[in-house]
């Protein structure tokens, strides 16, 4: 294994990879499956092409992985009390203000489609080509997507803060 | 992003608030460096397994002779087939007795043939024995000289030699047979490199036909011989009684004719004796028949002729101490050749083999060089996708070498 090579992949990736993962799966097996994932994606390296920029291709593969994660997880019994955390418990202390709490509330409810194209527009800073590319949609559907979520964030956003 | 979406989300804050939530899911150092070992544990390929010829590194010259054994017998096969597959026919005519079921190689063969050789002759003069002594006692088959002269028995020999000279055997066969009164109904000769074969029909006189039987071995080693009778005393009596009865009856049919008055007469009697004639015509010719099977016994001989250039072919088993030495000859003379024949085998083979094998080497090496490339520019895409504003080239000169 190249290290110096692995040690940039990963440096570069991980971030991305794990907040995708964090959003999806249960806090318990997080780290696994994120750990799973980068090494796929490093086994996949060999085969990248540079047609997609490294970020969309890494956050294409950890999608499928994540896919096959609750696939595989249908054929078992899924544990009570650890179903999907799209918004997950335990986030960081410091951010356990009201907007925190409210903001958390508005991404809880908003599809799950509308959350991964923030998160990819505006997090990850994808293009609406490569958003779709991630999300095997259209660049037009990334589009309008992107602006419902808006308008569903505003909405939520506002409901939230003039109930507090 | 300047995109107009962007901007909606820029303008009053909800950008920054979702940008808050996600700073919420970062993973501390701690978390990062766990997941990193983690994944360097994942992506640890388990050692592959050794091949075998490289834990038994002696196993690679012991399976590299194996296949040089295999072809050179591969090729000594396929050179001898034929020849063998001439001779196995060979033997297969001549043991229809019994005596070589399955002919093996030449050398094998002959020492086989010549173990049951004395078993056969014992037993074609054991059952010569067994027909005497029931002849004697008034039932089944007699020898010619001791049967009554009333009987009508058919003497048949079928005998096999393994002779010196096939040619000159058979010539002087054919003229003792004349000497006795009898002649050459068919004769065949097979004349092979290392192989001679011939076969003889002959029929000679009854009276001397067990003198005849008897005098075999003048001429070489029997290696089989059989002698069997067929009594047809009861069915000569009576075809030659029917043969008188219809005698007698185109007698008085001619009677009848001389003394017919009308022409219907006449043909009616004409008719009748044409019918009377040509049972009798019928009968007669069976009669003569018999009378000749009776008259000249059958004699069917089968020659073989030794191979004169490697008189012991099996070095282990020489036959005498006085031919051991010529045996061990024969042995070094065979391992020399099979093994000079091996080695040319091979060469040959890789002479076969060598345009195949320039071309795999050509495709091996294109295929390789192909390779190379496609890794090396995929290496250089990961590495100007982790440093866009270095030149690809610079990224990782050993691209290949690893993941």
């Amino acid at each position: 294994m190249d290290s110096n090579l692995f040690g940039q992949i990963y440096d570069v990736l991980f971030p991305a990879v794990y907040r995708y993962i964090r959003l999806r799966v249960p806090a318990a097996e997080t780290e696994d499956v994120t750990a799973e994932a980068m090494a796929r994606i490093w086994k996949a390296s060999g085969g990248f092409a540079g047609k997609s920029s490294l970020k969309t291709w890494a956050l294409k593969i950890t999608a499928r992985h994540v896919a096959e994660y609750y696939r595989r997880r249908k054929q078992t019994t899924a544990p009570l009390g650890e179903e999907p955390a799209l918004i997950p418990d335990g986030l960081n202390p410091a951010e356990t203000v009201p907007d925190s709490l409210a903001i958390r509330n508005v991404f809880a409810g908003l599809p799950e489609n509308q959350v991964a194209v923030i998160e990819f527009r505006l997090i990850e800073g994808l293009s609406a080509r490569e958003t779709a590319e991630v999300m095997a949609v259209t660049p037009q559907a990334v589009d309008s997507l992107l602006y419902r979520a808006k308008q569903n964030f505003r909405r939520a956003w506002e409901q939230e803060t003039a109930s507090v | 992003m300047d995109d107009k979406e962007l901007n909606l989300w820029r303008e009053d804050g909800d950008g920054e608030r979702a940008a808050r939530f996600f700073a919420g899911l970062e993973a501390d150092e701690t978390v990062r460096e766990r997941v990193r070992a983690k994944t360097r544990d994942l992506t640890q390929k388990p050692a592959a397994p050794r091949p075998v010829w490289k834990k038994m590194p002696r196993l690679r010259y012991i399976i590299a002779a194996a296949v040089l054994v295999l072809v050179c017998a591969a090729l000594i096969n396929l050179t001898r087939a034929p020849l063998e597959s001439a001779v196995s026919n060979a033997y297969g005519g001549m043991a229809a007795g019994g005596a070589a079921e399955a002919p093996m190689a030449m050398a094998q063969a002959d020492i086989a043939y010549e173990d049951t050789a004395a078993y056969d002759k014992d037993a074609g003069e054991a059952r010569y024995g067994a027909e005497n002594v029931a002849g004697a006692a008034g039932g089944g088959a007699v020898s010619p000289e001791e049967a009554p002269r009333a009987d009508k028995i058919i003497y048949t020999l079928d005998a096999q030699l393994r002779v010196d000279n096939v040619a000159e055997a058979m010539r002087s066969l054919e003229a003792r047979a004349r000497e006795l009164g009898g002649y050459v109904s068919g004769s065949r000769q097979n004349n092979q490199d290392y192989w001679q074969y011939g076969s003889l029909n002959l029929r000679v006189p009854a009276t001397e036909f067990a003198a005849f039987a008897d005098s075999l071995a003048t001429w070489g080693t029997v290696t089989d011989k059989y002698i069997y009778s067929n009594d047809i005393t009861e069915q000569y009596m009576d075809a030659d009684s029917r043969l008188k009865s219809w005698q007698a009856q185109e007698d008085r049919y001619l009677e009848f004719f001389s003394a017919a008055e009308t022409v219907e007469e006449m043909i009616m009697i004409e008719n009748a004796l044409n019918e009377v004639r040509r049972e009798k015509e019928s009968l007669a010719g069976q009669l003569k028949y018999w009378d000749s099977k009776l008259t000249y016994s059958e004699v069917n001989l089968e020659l073989t002729q030794q191979r004169t250039d490697v008189a012991v072919t099996d070095p282990w088993q020489p036959v005498s101490f006085s031919r051991t030495l010529e045996a061990a000859k024969n042995a070094v003379i065979k391992t020399v050749s099979m093994a000079w024949n091996g080695f040319n085998g091979v060469v040959v083979l890789l002479g076969y083999a060598l345009p195949v094998l320039i071309i795999l080497l050509i495709a091996a090496l294109v295929l390789r060089a192909w390779l190379r490339t496609k890794k090396a520019r995929r290496q250089a895409a990961i590495a100007a996708a982790l440093h866009p504003e270095t030149p690809a080239e610079t990224e990782r000169p050993d691209a290949g070498a690893d993941s």
